[in-house]
């Protein structure tokens, strides 16, 4: 058995999870990963979707020539592997897609993000699949920023809002690891057929913090323009939702309130900023001398030594 | 005379000094500030629109004429994003 610290919790799994930083705890586990027969329907689910159904206590997620996975409760996650899956195919779902699902079930409020530690505080960005978070956060860990999360974002609410550090590695494409000179902290494929790679984060952090900012990545498309600009309270309100993990899934376990709380106390707390930038390598460095000034601006200082 | 009602299952919250609000059934989200806070206090008080205006007019400086074109239009807002309801009609 593995066992590693995710998202503050401990998990122990019968495979080993590649790109995962090793439990540095020694609680017993609070979620187990383990093979077992799965079924290929629910009895009675409440939403179905072509890949997913679920029932009030019950989450199936069907990968086809990979595995279908079973969330059950909040503390268990099955997996019944197909012939042509390979140990890089299960590990890439299982810490991915299907823990976002468990954290989701859990209660927590889980965001579509990567961050960095800036200070004493959690620095979130925000955006669909191919916006640029990962590489962003990468950017900034070369800078000696700590990395916090990729991906998949976990936050409590009690009562201010704290980021749990998901302890992985980053996944960055091939073109980002070489425009970051980042060659000599990647490790194998994410998956064997494609560019994609786990990269070491030069600096991570491991303990719970709280947000100090959270951007959406998008790019200058009119009438956007480039800039840092501060989102509405009603409209950071509805970004943080649409920047779910999971949106569905939030409004199918009726935690659209949870989100709005967490959405209004962060716009409160610590603002929400849409970070309008373009998207090439080229463009990074002014980027990151603008985000500096920014966390200058609103009180954030730490940069790192 | 008009008269409305709130409609809907509205989460709210205080965010700086204004009010943020959802709708979880229609996933709409709403910001209010000023005195479009004190307007949605006051619904929860009156449903008459004459009542709402008078209520203004001894917190502010205001023509009556001025409050009640600002309520309406406030209103109307309020009305397109079904937060409000008009128990009678909207401009008599």
């Amino acid at each position: 058995m593995f066992s590693y610290n995710i998202s503050s919790l401990v998990v122990d799994c019968e495979i080993e999870l590649p790109g995962r930083l090793a439990a540095t705890s020694n609680r017993p586990a609070e979620i187990t990963i383990r093979s077992a027969i799965v079924p290929e329907a629910l009895d009675a689910p409440i939403a179905v979707a072509p890949t997913w159904e679920m029932t009030r206590d019950q989450f199936l997620l069907r990968v086809p020539g990979v595995a279908r996975f079973l969330v059950v409760g909040d503390d268990t996650i099955l997996f019944d592997a197909a012939a042509t899956a390979t140990p890089a195919d299960l590990a890439i779902f299982l810490a991915g897609s299907v823990f976002g699902v468990l954290l989701h079930l859990r209660g927590y409020v889980v965001l579509h993000a990567s961050a960095v530690r800036v200070g004493a505080c959690a620095i979130l960005f925000c955006g669909a699949s191919g916006a640029g978070k990962s590489t962003i956060a990468a950017a900034l860990a070369n800078r000696g920023y700590p990395v916090v999360t990729d991906d998949i974002c976990a936050v409590t609410i009690d009562p201010v809002p704290i980021v749990h550090p998901d302890g992985r590695q980053l996944k960055l494409w091939r073109e980002a690891i070489d425009a970051l000179a980042m060659s000599d902290k990647a490790r194998e494929a994410v998956r064997p057929s494609i560019r994609k790679y786990y990269v070491e984060p030069p600096a991570a952090d491991r303990t719970p913090m709280p947000i100090g900012a959270i951007y959406a990545l998008r790019e200058p498309r009119p009438p956007a323009v480039i800039g840092i600009q501060q989102l509405p309270p009603a409209v950071a309100a509805a970004k943080l939702h649409e920047n779910a993990y999971r949106p569905r899934l939030v409004d199918r376990l009726g935690q659209a309130g949870l989100y709005f709380a967490a959405a209004t106390r962060i716009a409160s707390d610590a603002g929400v900023y849409h970070l309008t930038r373009r998207r090439d390598f080229a463009s990074m460095e002014q980027v990151l001398r603008s985000l500096e000034r920014h966390w200058d601006a609103i009180g954030l200082g730490g940069r790192p030594a | 005379m008009a008269r409305v009602r709130k409609t809907g299952d509205w989460l709210s919250a205080q965010v700086g000094d204004g009010l943020v609000m959802m709708s979880p059934e229609q996933g709409n989200y709403l910001g209010i500030s000023g005195v479009g806070t004190r307007i949605w206090e006051l619904l929860d008080t009156t449903d008459d629109v004459e009542a709402i205006c008078d209520a203004l007019r001894e917190e502010y400086a205001v023509s009556p004429d001025q409050c009640r074109a600002d309520v309406d239009a406030f209103l109307a807002k309020l009305d397109a994003q079904g937060a409000i309801t008009y128990l009678t009609g909207a401009s008599d």
